[in-house]
């Protein structure tokens, strides 16, 4: 390329420091925190001194330099379950996640692309399913498949494939005429190709962004459900659990017990929206390109 | 076996008015072309005139009404299925708008590939050899082959579409509208780069424009489209040096030149406006200058020299 | 001796800035429009010719910046600052149309309240305004009555370039920039709006500088021109003369480049493009792609050297020094 510049500016701190963050430090804040958390979350567990499940007779200890979140009322060290928790929690939303965004980029793209009577039958079932308060459906399956990590993954998905479903249904509708796509039909690509092989590669943009607020979503959704008994159950460690459970010890005084896990969820949900928030930024196709 | 590749007869396509039924509908009415092997028919009119409805018809892309396509010999129009999807290689399209023409998600080789895959117009293990010789034939750079989209210019990306047409060994291709888009001086590359490949490659051209400098330049062939019908037909040299159909007169002369020529007032009144005309009448009636009652009934093509035809009662 | 040059602009330079880079985008822009005349400005995409028009009344985009030169509109000097400019050329009288009609107008309004509006900024008092909104409507060749009530979406492409047209003249300009204004319409429309616009200049003594890159558009309709090339201004000077003896080797290459209806002839491209070259910091930006380029073409621009009283072009060829 040719180039015209008259001058480049030197290549200073401020120069590199632009560059990286893009004018965005929240958002590196946040990316970077996330990526702590992760860590901690892929090897935490192995690396903690006690085991989370194990009960012990130091009960209800405060925060020290051997129990650095204190103990709860069977003597299991909190920090330990709680970087248990976050494996555990972290693992529930990808695969919530991810199984909803694979099942409802399959429907969305299917009827974006085949329209007509199809189109409208499935996105009728689409707002019923999305017309169910959340609590209600995730009561229900709990109902039908008993509590447990099981049920959690499955509302999460569940609930999610519909807005994946949309997104993917508008992309595919606006980009289906596109003459590349008329391009491939002459080149003898059939129907099936087409869609799956050209369109939906190009309709997936929006994902990194939706996907990356469900995934704050999840989070706080395994802790909600868990928290009012019909997510994970005991002795499991769980963040919500912690705290539901904590908070009866309130009283005493036990503060350690509902604070600790409570502030570790926050601080995690948190991330994931700066994340989010900062991927949106960056990724909005109407932001003035440079 | 006679030369001609593409043969339509009697094709018609409109899409209804919802908001005014009795209005003329846009599309194509009743249009008869043919192109021979080798050959380079242009096909001029103006927005709203149905070139792209016909274009994309004649592809398959979209289903005609009514009205015959046959593709060297064999009937395009009635295929479906299978069929169907193995016969399109007979007829390619390269497209008006370089930035939407190409998968922005594919390189040039992955979407030139899909014509080869599809239609085994090369032997295994030879494809990158294959694309390479297309991409010298139609000037693009050989490191091209392996780009995305978005590191190609416009009138790259009208190359590679031009390669990919070529790949499928087609019998004709359909060029609508391909250097509109273009820059001036990337419009001549490509124009003198699609006269020299359908020198070599005796595939028939259908050329769809509304730049009739560009059509000259390209057709021997030349048909004049003016909502849904043709008016005007006929050797090129014949049709531009002495154009018989008022509306074709009214397009000559309404080109800008760089010479200043003192043209005659072969003008047309007011604008197109679809809903002043009905299907039955002559569909330049509202702007004709030399409009009388007989044109309230649609003209038939009349005859004049050596295959140069014009539909117009003055002609009769 | 009366002054009849209404807007003069010297040695404008445009720059793209950002955080870590400032690019020359525009070099050098001369131009000297009188009133009455139609002046024509024409080069190919990324020739600058729009942004030197704009930044000239003070509608500069973000990101780019007048680095250098003045602008003298009727004799006064325009000031740098974007509003001001803006505000105070309204006031003075030049008046912008676009290429693209339908996206000028304002699809909420009807014809008859998008003219108001234009009309509103003078402060004149509501019956006077429905007045002149008749007046500008058979001004442009519109039946005011059949399209006073329409919207945007509801009338042609050519009716939208007249309303549009209407809109610019609300203002009794003394200059119109028209950007491009016929390239979205078709060929029998196009030479009647511009020949519309022909005669309003001559009725209304308004100047107009018609933006464009079709160089027949421009030869028919304009008397004096200015062909740019990659930000520079290569070629000036009366459309008649510069078109038979063109001396620039670009504006050479474009006429052996564009066929002609009449004479079908064989086309010769222009060899590379614009951005095909090595730095065009300082230096003809022609020379990478000119069949007869010198080493003296790398070291420095080429000043504009005037060969004829209406002619002058910029190439080391016909002289000067850098």
């Amino acid at each position: 390329m040719a180039e015209l510049v008259l001058e480049n500016k030197k290549k200073n701190f401020q120069y590199y420091y632009v560059k990286l963050f893009a004018g965005d430090p929240l958002a590196l804040t946040g990316v970077v925190m996330l990526v702590f958390l992760v860590i901690v979350a892929i090897f935490g567990p192995m690396m903690v001194r006690y085991d989370p499940i194990k009960t012990s007779s130091e009960i209800l200890l405060p925060p020290s330099d051997q129990y650095w979140f204190g103990t709860d009322q069977f003597g299991r060290d909190i920090f330990s379950r709680t970087v248990t928790s976050l494996q555990l929690d972290f693992s529930i939303a990808v695969m919530g996640v991810s199984g909803a965004i694979i099942i409802g980029m399959i429907i969305g793209a299917l009827c974006g692309y085949i329209g007509g009577l199809f189109d409208d039958i499935v996105m009728r079932l689409i707002d019923f399913i999305q017309s169910f308060p959340m609590l209600i459906l995730a009561m229900v399956l709990v109902m039908v498949m008993g509590p447990g990590v099981r049920s959690v993954v499955v509302v999460t998905i569940l609930i999610n494939i519909p807005s994946y479903a949309r997104l993917i249904r508008g992309e595919t509708l606006s980009k289906k005429r596109l003459e590349y796509i008329d391009a491939a039909r002459c080149s003898g690509a059939s129907e099936a190709r087409i869609l799956f092989r050209h369109l939906v590669p190009n309709t997936l943009s929006p994902l990194i962004v939706q996907g990356s607020m469900n995934l704050a979503w999840a989070v706080g959704n395994v802790a909600a459900m868990s928290f009012l008994g019909v997510g994970i159950q005991p002795p499991t460690p769980d963040l919500g659990l912690m705290v539901s459970e904590g908070t009866q010890y309130l009283a005493q005084g036990c503060w350690w017990m509902s604070i600790y896990p409570g502030l570790i969820l926050a601080i995690t949900i948190f991330c994931f929206n700066l994340v989010g928030d900062g991927l949106q930024d960056r990724l909005d196709p109407r932001r003035a390109r440079g | 076996m006679s030369d001609v590749v593409l043969s339509v007869r009697n094709l018609y396509k409109e899409f209804p008015n919802k908001l005014n039924p009795k209005a003329l509908r846009a599309g194509v009415r009743g249009v008869n072309l043919e192109v021979s092997r080798g050959e380079v028919v242009g096909l001029i009119g103006e927005s709203g005139c149905g070139k792209t409805t016909l274009g994309r018809c004649i592809a398959r892309l979209i289903n005609p009404d009514s009205g015959q396509i046959i593709v060297n010999g064999k009937d395009f129009g009635a295929m479906s299925g299978e069929t169907l999807r193995m016969y399109r290689k007979h007829v390619q399209v390269v497209f008006q708008r370089p930035e939407t023409c190409l998968n922005p998600r594919m390189s040039v080789y992955q979407f030139i590939n899909e014509a080869f895959r599809n239609f085994h117009t090369c032997e295994r293990g030879g494809e990158r050899d294959k694309i390479i010789q297309f991409s010298r034939m139609v000037g693009l750079k050989e490191d091209a082959v392996d780009y995305y989209p978005h590191q190609l210019s416009g009138g790259e990306k009208q190359r590679v579409a031009i390669m990919r047409a070529l790949a499928c060994d087609p019998s004709v291709i359909i060029l609508d509208e391909p250097t509109s888009a273009l820059d001036v001086s990337v419009q001549a590359q490509v124009l003198k780069t699609l006269k020299e490949l359908q020198r070599d490659v005796q595939t028939g051209f259908l050329f769809i424009s509304h730049d009739v400098a560009v059509i000259r330049y390209m057709c021997s062939r030349v048909m004049v489209m003016y909502l849904g019908v043709i008016v005007e037909e006929g050797p090129a040299d014949l049709v531009f040096t002495s154009p018989r159909h008022p509306y074709t007169r009214a397009l000559l002369a309404a080109v800008p030149r760089l010479s200043q020529v003192d043209r005659s007032a072969d003008k047309l009144r007011g604008e197109l406006i679809m809903s002043d005309v009905t299907p039955e009448v002559c569909p330049l009636l509202p702007r004709c200058l030399h409009a009388h009652d007989k044109c309230k009934t649609r003209p038939p093509m009349f005859d004049l020299e050596q295959g140069h035809r014009a539909s117009c009662w003055m002609l009769e | 001796m009366v002054d009849d040059t209404i807007l003069k602009i010297s040695g404008l330079s445009i720059d793209a800035v950002t955080t870590i880079s400032r690019k020359r985008i525009v070099e050098s822009f001369d131009l000297e429009v009188k009133r009455g005349e139609i002046y024509g400005v024409v080069g190919e995409t990324g020739s600058g010719k729009s942004i030197s028009m704009m930044a000239s009344v003070g509608l500069t985009a973000n990101g780019l910046e007048v680095s250098a030169g003045t602008v003298e509109f009727n004799g006064k000097a325009v000031e740098a600052s974007r509003q001001k400019v803006l505000r105070g050329n309204l006031a003075a009288g030049v008046s912008l149309l676009f290429q693209n009609a339908k996206g000028a107008l304002n699809p909420f309004l009807t014809v008859e309240s998008q003219i108001h509006r234009v009309l509103n900024l003078q402060r004149v008092s509501k019956k006077e305004r429905s007045r002149r909104v008749q007046e500008l409507l058979v001004a442009v060749g519109l039946d005011p009555d059949g399209i006073k009530h329409k919207y945007a979406h509801e009338i042609s492409g050519g009716q939208a370039q007249r309303v549009a047209m209407a809109c610019s003249l609300a203002t009794n300009p003394q200059l119109l920039i028209a950007d491009e204004p016929t390239t979205a319409l078709d060929v029998t429309t196009e030479r009647e709006v511009l020949e519309f616009l022909k005669d309003l200049c001559v009725r209304r003594n308004m100047a107009m500088i018609l933006i464009a890159h079709n160089l027949a558009l421009v030869s028919e309709n304009c008397s004096r021109i200015s062909i740019l090339h990659a930000g520079h201004v290569v070629e000036s000077g009366d459309v008649a003369e510069v078109f038979q003896n063109p001396l620039h080797p670009y504006t050479q290459g474009l006429l052996t480049a564009i066929p002609d209806v009449d004479n079908p002839h064989e086309l010769v491209p222009l060899d590379g493009s614009v951005w095909g070259g090595p730095s065009l910091v300082n230096r003809c930006r022609f020379s990478h792609r000119c069949s007869c380029a010198q080493d003296g073409c790398n070291e420095g621009i080429p000043p504009m050297v005037q060969i004829a009283s209406n002619h002058a072009v910029r190439c080391l060829r016909y002289g000067g020094n850098n």
